[in-house]
């Protein structure tokens, strides 16, 4: 598949995914089969459905070796399809910055701060009148 | 060739000698001038290819960064229309900075990039929200103001211009290595 095409698959998931007609959930238990050697996990790993395939998306670091005995720690982030049971992954992605611009907006959405900030600016009173018994608000 | 070796050689024909040096040193001097231009030329590769690697990681960076832009103000893109439009005008100005540095061939896609910025930037904003019951006023508002359908090609447009510089500057780099 021609880098054009991938790129327009992830730009279109990262669209699907700000208009909600794509949902991805966390999940804080399962560690991606994928990540192999020095790598680690970052934060939390998303899953969605889409069609008839799993998806899943999580951020990752590594060593990266200069020489044998210097390395610097990068982060990448790395998006599959794995089979919907086991969760193994079938295929994976290649690196592409589009990526990374849906692994933000996946953080947006799944962390509901379009929610908190409706209802925390919505909520009367939210800024406290000083007291005579707390003077300092 | 007999007798000109026989003057150079057994009877040390002075003349003959300054007319061998003479062609000897005009075709030492030719040589020389054309290595000079090959080298010249070479340099100057060199050195354009030193400037549009260094430009070009700069200009990557400033297209890269209005893409995670473009990417978060779409998270709102209601609320965000006048944003939207000020990091348009600021990738439309990248884009023509980097017009200059490419040939032809490289640059269809920065110029059709550039048109299509400059076609929906000035135009008004509809909101995804706005929903006209009149289907002619629809279909003339679909044709005459920016939606969100638009930011989206152009957001993906820059995706395949990023790329397409990141491979000229991979090729340049191959080549002088």
């Amino acid at each position: 598949m021609s880098n054009d095409k991938i790129s327009k698959i992830i730009i279109k998931l990262n669209r699907e995914t700000k208009e909600d007609k794509i949902k991805w959930v966390k999940n804080n238990r399962e560690m991606p089969s994928s990540l192999s050697g020095s790598e680690g996990l970052v934060g939390l790993v998303y899953y969605a459905d889409v069609i008839d395939k799993t998806l899943r998306l999580y951020k990752y670091n590594f060593k990266s070796f200069y020489d044998e005995v210097t390395w610097e720690l990068q982060v990448s982030i790395r998006l599959e399809f794995v089979e919907r049971f086991s969760l193994k992954t079938e295929y994976i992605f290649p690196e592409d910055r589009s990526i990374d611009e849906l692994y933000e907006t996946v953080l947006y959405k799944t962390s509901g701060v379009e929610r908190f900030a409706d209802e925390f600016l919505n909520q009367e009173n939210s800024i406290n009148e000083p007291t005579d018994d707390n003077p300092f608000v | 060739m007999a007798q000109i070796i026989k003057g150079l050689f057994v009877d040390w024909k002075l003349e003959i000698w300054a007319q061998v040096l003479e062609i000897i040193g005009a075709s030492v001097g030719i040589i020389s001038f054309i290595i000079t231009l090959i080298l010249r030329r070479d340099i100057k590769k060199l050195r354009v290819s030193y400037i549009f690697e260094k430009r070009i990681t700069f200009h990557i960076k400033k297209l890269v960064a209005s893409t995670n832009e473009l990417n978060n103000l779409l998270n709102d893109y209601n609320n965000s229309t006048i944003s939207i439009k000020v990091e348009l005008a600021r990738c439309q100005t990248e884009l023509e900075d980097i017009l200059s540095k490419l040939n032809t061939t490289q640059s269809n896609k920065v110029k059709r990039l550039i048109r299509l910025i400059k076609g929906k930037r000035n135009k008004g904003f509809l909101l995804s929200t706005a929903n006209e019951k009149n289907i002619f006023k629809n279909f003339f508002r679909k044709f005459s103001a920016t939606n969100v359908d638009h930011i989206w090609k152009i957001y993906t447009d820059l995706h395949a211009v990023i790329r397409q510089l990141e491979n000229i500057q991979q090729d340049k780099k191959s080549n002088i290595l």
